[in-house]
């Protein structure tokens, strides 16, 4: 075809469209037309009484219902009664145990310091006073007795030298051991 | 659509040379029959469809090669048509407004039928070989066609169609079978008249290859 003539190109190409023009000839029979509208007047009339019975449906349910005989307390009644069923089913579900998400945010625990209760009638001096024990009585009345001259002043003063340091028997027994340096041991 | 009666067979071939154009006298009718529809006369609406439905079967027809899918898209055509007809503006002509509506809706048919349809050669028309006019015609035009078997080259013709794209197929039957020229074409299809012109001229180049015989 490339190698043809620009001329006898063109007439082909017109060759063509007569022989395609050919085709208008193929028209539908006779009647045709007049029998498809019909066909188009019958789907538009079922389109129509399609939608108009939907709208008759409609229009006898609404009536049914409003000429229903049911008296008002009755079903004010039974509002009620749906009205209180469906807030029991809800407080049931509500009692229900939860169940936590993770997207909850964690409670924080406040730690307190532990503090012990402790029992004081437990240790060794809390009923010291009231234990009846004599011998420690006796020894505490013996320390007061030994202290109590020394603070009234009856002792006596210690003489200025050092050569004088001589306590008086009683005194010796009554004064207070005191460490002597020199002799190396306890003084008595 | 009527064709006019052919006296001669040399009429009828130059008849065969000259597209058919949509009349522009009819689009002043057509105004006037759509405003009546549009105030609700439906007999307006039923002058309007036994005038266009020879039209537009010829053009759904040759787009599917089908009788029985032709008459149901051409019934969902005008019922689409007749449901959409108060939003009709006036903007383009009714002519070019069903026109649309029919070619967009029989491509989306093909579409869909595409997925699972082969068309077999027993869907071309049977009808035609005994149409006196189709016989004056293709017996006058001995300097083209060759002497055939009528039925044979409408087969032939339909198979050729067939084989091209839906696109190409729209454009042969609305310039070559349909009669419109490239600017009815293009308002249509909704495309430029330079891809009405392209796509006219593949179409061609594809049909003289599949109908080598006939044309040479």
């Amino acid at each position: 075809m490339n190698n043809q003539n620009p001329q006898d190109a063109m007439s082909e190409f017109e060759n063509i469209q007569r022989l395609m023009r050919l085709k208008r000839f193929e028209q539908p029979e006779e009647g045709f037309t007049e029998k498809f509208l019909k066909e188009f007047h019958q789907r538009q009339r079922e389109e129509m009484l399609r939608q108009s019975s939907l709208q008759l449906f409609w229009e006898r349910a609404s009536t049914w219902w409003n000429n229903l005989m049911v008296p008002k307390w009755a079903l004010a009644t039974a509002t009620a009664a749906v009205c209180l069923m469906s807030v029991w089913l809800f407080s049931g579900e509500k009692s229900a145990p939860e169940i936590t998400t993770l997207d909850s945010p964690v409670p924080e625990i406040i730690e307190k310091p532990f503090i012990p209760k402790m029992d004081l009638s437990e240790l060794p001096m809390a009923n010291i006073a009231d234990r009846n024990n004599k011998a420690l009585e006796e020894s505490l009345l013996r320390k007061h007795l030994e202290i109590r001259p020394s603070l009234e002043g009856k002792v006596q003063p210690l003489p200025a030298s050092a050569e004088g340091l001589q306590m008086p028997a009683a005194s010796k027994k009554s004064a207070p051991a005191q460490h002597d340096e020199t002799k190396g041991g306890l003084g008595k | 659509m009527q064709e006019p009666s052919l006296s001669a067979p040399a009429a009828a071939i130059a008849s065969l040379n000259e597209p058919t154009h949509a009349p522009n006298s009819s689009a002043a009718e057509d105004r006037i029959l759509v405003e009546r529809a549009q105030g609700g006369d439906t007999h307006a609406f039923d002058d309007l469809v036994r005038k266009y439905t020879p039209k537009l079967y010829g053009l759904v027809y040759n787009m599917t090669s089908n009788r029985e899918d032709t008459a149901d898209l051409l019934q969902d055509v005008f019922a689409k048509a007749y449901r959409s007809i108060k939003r009709f503006m006036g903007k383009s002509s009714f002519y070019t407004w069903i026109y649309s509506i029919a070619v967009n809706m029989t491509l989306n048919f093909l579409k869909k039928r595409g997925r699972y349809h082969k068309v077999s050669l027993d869907d071309v028309d049977t009808g035609i070989e005994n149409d006196p006019e189709f016989i004056r015609v293709t017996t006058a035009n001995t300097g083209t066609l060759r002497e055939v078997n009528i039925h044979e080259l409408q087969k032939r013709l339909n198979a050729a169609m067939m084989k091209l794209s839906e696109d190409h197929r729209t454009v042969v039957t609305l310039y070559d079978v349909q009669g419109l020229q490239h600017a009815e074409i293009s308002k249509i299809l909704g495309v430029s008249e330079g891809t009405v012109r392209s796509r006219l001229f593949y179409a061609h180049r594809l049909l003289q290859t599949y109908l080598e015989d006939f044309v040479k």
